[in-house]
C-alpha cells in the first residue's frame, strides 16, 4: 500500500515537472514577451530595456531554472505585468474556482447518480434512452455554446438569474449548470453500468430470492458496489472541473483562476501561468491518488491485489 | 397553480434583484473587456489605464478630447523660456482625494519618479525621458528642463504626466496606486478589486477646469471578458455602457430600441507594409511597379465604408488626417485593377505569389485584400497569428507583406505615426536613409513650418515609392442604453466624467 502511495507521489512530481516544462516552452515560443511587456507603442530600445529588467535576455534554460529554484523555496514569483505576488493572485481567486467546481460536482452527483440508477433499473426504457441522450448532449455540446444559451434564456429573456460576476450565490447558478453539464454524463453512465453489473450478480439474485424488497436491494446491496468506480470518477472530475473552468469563467466573468490563467496565457505572463499549471496538475494528481486510496479502503480486492 | 406561479416569480425577483443598472439606480455600470494592471498611466499605458487615469488623476496639461487642443489643467498656464525650458504656473486650491493640498512639491516628486531610469517604467523613454529635471520655483510654480527639443512636449504633458500626492506616495510606496489610488481627478476610487472591477465615486471637491466634473455619482466598472456576455448584460438592462463591439454585432444592437450605438474617431490607422528592403529574403516587392500595382488593386474606400464602417475613411497618407502636419494633398492612388495588371505585366510578374501576414484581429481585412489581389492575378498565402507572435515576426524582419494597425500612443502629431516605421530599426522595411533623416529632423525641431515641410517631404517619398499602402482610419464604437448621454470625441477612450444621464 505504502509503495503504491509513494509511486503515485513520484508520478505527481513527474507530472508537475513535465507540465511546467511544456507550459514554459509553449509560452515562450508564442511571441516576444519583452515586446508585450513594453506595450504597443514602445521603441526597440524600450523593448530591450524590458528584456533586461525582467531577465528575459538570459538563456531560456537559465530562466526556467531560476523560476524552479524560487519555487523550491515556496516563492511563486511576481506577475511580470502587475508585479503582484503570484501566490496572492491565485489565493485571491481560488475560492471562486473552488466554489464553482464543488457546486458543479454536487449537482452532477445529485442528478447523475439517481438518473444512472433509474436508467439501470429500467434498461431500454424511455428513461434509459433519455439518460443516454442527456449524456451524449452533455458531452457533445461545447460549454461556451451552452453557457450562451443559458444566458439568453435565463438571463436575458426570463431575467431570473444574474449573467456575470461572482458577488452572490445566484451568480453561480448558470456557470454551475454549464460546468455540471459536462461532468454529469460520465457519472450517470458509470452509475448505470455499475448498477447493471451489480444487478446481474449472484448475490443480488440470492437476495431477491430471499424476498428482499426492491428498494432495500438497490440501496443496501447493489448501489454501494456500483458506486466504487463512481467515487473514483467523482474525485477525478473535481480535478477536471477545477482546471477546466477557463471557458466558463471567461463567459460568466467569474474572477477565478481559470480566467486568470486565460488572461495570463494571452499575455505570456509565465510566472502566473506556470504556477497555475503546477497547482492544477498537483491537485489533479492528488485527487486521483485520494480516489485510488478510497477505493482500496472500501474494496479489499483492490487493496490486497 | 397560482402558488407555483407566485413561487417562480418570487424566485425570479430574488435572483435578479442585484446590479440593476440605469438612471434609476444612479450608478453607471460600465464594462471593460480586459483587466488593467494599474489604474494609473505612470505604471502602464493601455486604453483601460488611460480611461481610469483621466477619471482619478489629473495631468499638468489637458488635451481637449473634442478639439485636440492642449490647455492647462493642474498647470493653469505655461511659458516656454527657451526650447528646452518650460515654466508652469500651477493651479492653487486643488486638493487630492485624501485631503492633501496640491503644490509644486507634488510635481517635483512625480516628475522625479517618472524620469528616474531606475524605475524602468513601460515606454519610459518615449513618454517621459524627454524631461531632464523638475525644479520648484515657488509653492505653485515649477520649471521643467528638457533633455532635447521636443515638439510634442505639450501633448506628452497632457498624456501620462499625471500627478501623484508626494507625501502619500512616499509614505506608502508607489505601488499603492495599484490598489489605493489617490489623485485630484473628478472621480475617486472607492474600491479596486483585482479581477473583478473598480468602483468610482464622484469627487465633490473637484475644481472648475477644462475637464468636466463627474455627472454620475457612482461608476461601477466590471471586467467582462466575453463580448457576447456584455451584449447579454446590455440587453438584460444590467449594463449601461460597453465599447469595441464587432461591427456586425454593433449593427444588430442598433435594432434594440433600449440601446444606442455611437461611432467615434480614433487616432489609429491601418496600412499595408511591404518588404522593400528585402529583409525577409528576395521577393518581387523590391520592384516599385509591383508595390504600386498592389496599391492600385485595392479599393480602400470600399474597405473603409463597407468592411470597417462607422465613419472609417480611406487614408491618403501614412498618418491620421487629425495629426499635425499630416499632409492631405498628396496624389491619390486610385483603385484601378486594369492599371495594376498593366504594372505587373511591365514588371514581368503576371504569376506572382506573396506571403501575407496579419495579426488575428485583422484577418478579415487581410482576406478582403487577398480578394482584390487575386482579381489582378496575385496569389497570397495569408499567415495569421496572435498579435505577440505576429509582432515578433514583424520586428524580426520576417514579414514580406503585412497588414497592421498603429495608434501612435494617442499623440496627435505625425511624429507619432512615422518614426518607428522609418527609423532604420526593427520595424523599418523601407530603409530609406533620406526619409529617416527628414523624419528625425522633423521630430526634433520646434519650428513648426520646418516640421511641416520635412514631414511633407517624407510622406511624399513614402507615397511615391509605395513603401506602404495607407488603408483606412480605425473607428471605435460605444454601445449604451438610451438613458445614457454621451457625445463621442476625437479620442477613442471615453471620458467618464463626460458621461451623464438624459
Amino acid at each position: 500500500m505504502l509503495r503504491a502511495v509513494m509511486s503515485r507521489l513520484v508520478v505527481a512530481v513527474l507530472v508537475a515537472v513535465t507540465v511546467s516544462v511544456v507550459g514554459f516552452s509553449l509560452l515562450r515560443l508564442s511571441g516576444d514577451l519583452a515586446a508585450e511587456l513594453a506595450g504597443e507603442a514602445a521603441t526597440p530600445a524600450e523593448i530591450e530595456s524590458m528584456r533586461v529588467k525582467h531577465g528575459l535576455d538570459r538563456p531560456l534554460p537559465l530562466q526556467f531554472l531560476d523560476w524552479t529554484r524560487a519555487l523550491a523555496k515556496g516563492d511563486l514569483g511576481r506577475s511580470l505585468f502587475s508585479n503582484e505576488p503570484v501566490a496572492e493572485m491565485i489565493l485571491q481567486r481560488l475560492p471562486v474556482t473552488l466554489q464553482l467546481a464543488v457546486y458543479a460536482l454536487i449537482v452532477s452527483i445529485v442528478l447523475g447518480i439517481p438518473l444512472g440508477m433509474l436508467a439501470a433499473m429500467h434498461p431500454r426504457s424511455w428513461i434509459d434512452r433519455l439518460s443516454l441522450v442527456t449524456a451524449v448532449l452533455g458531452q457533445a455540446v461545447p460549454s461556451f455554446w451552452l453557457a450562451l444559451i443559458l444566458i439568453v434564456v435565463f438571463g436575458v429573456m426570463l431575467r431570473w438569474t444574474p449573467i456575470s460576476g461572482s458577488d452572490t450565490w445566484a451568480h453561480f447558478i448558470l456557470p454551475t449548470a454549464t460546468l455540471a453539464a459536462s461532468a454529469l454524463p460520465g457519472l450517470m453512465r458509470l452509475t448505470r453500468s455499475g448498477m447493471l453489473e451489480a444487478l446481474s450478480t449472484d448475490y443480488i439474485r440470492t437476495a431477491r430470492a430471499k424476498g428482499l424488497g426492491e428498494r432495500t436491494l438497490m440501496a443496501v446491496h447493489a448501489l454501494p458496489n456500483a458506486l466504487l468506480p463512481v467515487l473514483a470518477l467523482a474525485a477525478v472530475q473535481l480535478g477536471t472541473l477545477l482546471g477546466g473552468s477557463v471557458i466558463v469563467e471567461s463567459v460568466f466573468a467569474l474572477d477565478g483562476i481559470g480566467l486568470l490563467a486565460y488572461r495570463s496565457i494571452l499575455r505570456g505572463d509565465f510566472p502566473v501561468v506556470q504556477s497555475i499549471l503546477i497547482f492544477v496538475a498537483l491537485v489533479y494528481t492528488l485527487l486521483t491518488l485520494i480516489a485510488d486510496l478510497a477505493n482500496a479502503f472500501i474494496d479489499p480486492r483492490i487493496r490486497l491485489g | 397553480m397560482i402558488t407555483l406561479r407566485f413561487l417562480v416569480l418570487a424566485l425570479g425577483l430574488l435572483l435578479a434583484s442585484d446590479a440593476i443598472a440605469g438612471k434609476r439606480s444612479n450608478t453607471l455600470e460600465f464594462a471593460f473587456q480586459r483587466e488593467t494592471d494599474f489604474v494609473d498611466r505612470i505604471h502602464t499605458d493601455s486604453r483601460e489605464s488611460s480611461l481610469l487615469s483621466s477619471a482619478i488623476y489629473d495631468t499638468l496639461l489637458y488635451q481637449d478630447p473634442a478639439t485636440g487642443q492642449v490647455t492647462g489643467l493642474l498647470a493653469k498656464s505655461w511659458t516656454w523660456v527657451d526650447e528646452r525650458t518650460l515654466d508652469l504656473d500651477l493651479r492653487e486650491g486643488v486638493k487630492f482625494h485624501n485631503g492633501d493640498a496640491f503644490d509644486a512639491d507634488d510635481v517635483v516628486y512625480t516628475v522625479g519618479f517618472v524620469i528616474d531610469p531606475q524605475n524602468r517604467l513601460r515606454q519610459q523613454e518615449s513618454s517621459f525621458l524627454f524631461v531632464k529635471a523638475a525644479e520648484k520655483l515657488g509653492s505653485h510654480k515649477v520649471r521643467l528642463t528638457l533633455n532635447r527639443a521636443e515638439p510634442v512636449a505639450e501633448f506628452q504633458l497632457a498624456a501620462r504626466f499625471i500627478m501623484w500626492p508626494a507625501k502619500y506616495t512616499q509614505a506608502q510606496g508607489h505601488m499603492i496606486h495599484a490598489t489605493r489610488p489617490v489623485g485630484t481627478g473628478p472621480y475617486r476610487a472607492r474600491e479596486v478589486a483585482p479581477g473583478k472591477g473598480i468602483t468610482l465615486t464622484a469627487y465633490e471637491g473637484y475644481f472648475d477646469g477644462p475637464k468636466p466634473k463627474a455627472k454620475i455619482p457612482t461608476v461601477n466598472i466590471r471586467i467582462i471578458p466575453d463580448l457576447q456576455t456584455q451584449v447579454a448584460e446590455l440587453m438584460a438592462g444590467r449594463l449601461d455602457f460597453a465599447q469595441d463591439m464587432p461591427p456586425d454585432q454593433a449593427e444588430n444592437l442598433r435594432l434594440n430600441p433600449a440601446l444606442k450605438v455611437l461611432y467615434g474617431d480614433t487616432i489609429r490607422i491601418t496600412f499595408l507594409s511591404f518588404d522593400t528592403a528585402q529583409r525577409a529574403g528576395e521577393s518581387a516587392l523590391k520592384d516599385e511597379r509591383v508595390r504600386r500595382a498592389i496599391a492600385h488593386a485595392i479599393d480602400r474606400d470600399a474597405i473603409a465604408n463597407r468592411l470597417i464602417g462607422g465613419g472609417s475613411k480611406a487614408l491618403l497618407a501614412q498618418c491620421h488626417p487629425a495629426m499635425n502636419h499630416c499632409a492631405q494633398d498628396l496624389p491619390r492612388v486610385a483603385y484601378d485593377p486594369a492599371k495594376a495588371r498593366e504594372l505587373l505585366a511591365a514588371a514581368g510578374q503576371s504569376n506572382l505569389t506573396l506571403n501575407f501576414a496579419a495579426a488575428i484581429d485583422l484577418k478579415t481585412v487581410a482576406e478582403a485584400i487577398q480578394g482584390y489581389l487575386t482579381a489582378v492575378g496575385i496569389r497570397t498565402r495569408i499567415e495569421t497569428a496572435p498579435l505577440p507572435t505576429w509582432r515578433t515576426n514583424f520586428l524580426g524582419g520576417k514579414s514580406q507583406m503585412s497588414v497592421l494597425s498603429w495608434g501612435g500612443g494617442g499623440i496627435y502629431d505625425t511624429s507619432a505615426a512615422l518614426p518607428v516605421f522609418f527609423d532604420g530599426g526593427n520595424a523599418d522595411y523601407a530603409r530609406d536613409a533620406e526619409v529617416s533623416d527628414w523624419i528625425k529632423q522633423a521630430s526634433s525641431t520646434m519650428d513648426q513650418t520646418r516640421r511641416a515641410q520635412l514631414f511633407r517631404q517624407a510622406l511624399t517619398r513614402i507615397a511615391d515609392k509605395t513603401y506602404t499602402v495607407p488603408l483606412y482610419t480605425n473607428t471605435a464604437n460605444y454601445v449604451m442604453t438610451s438613458e445614457v448621454d454621451y457625445t463621442t470625441t476625437r479620442v477613442d477612450v471615453p471620458v467618464l466624467s463626460q458621461i451623464g444621464w438624459k
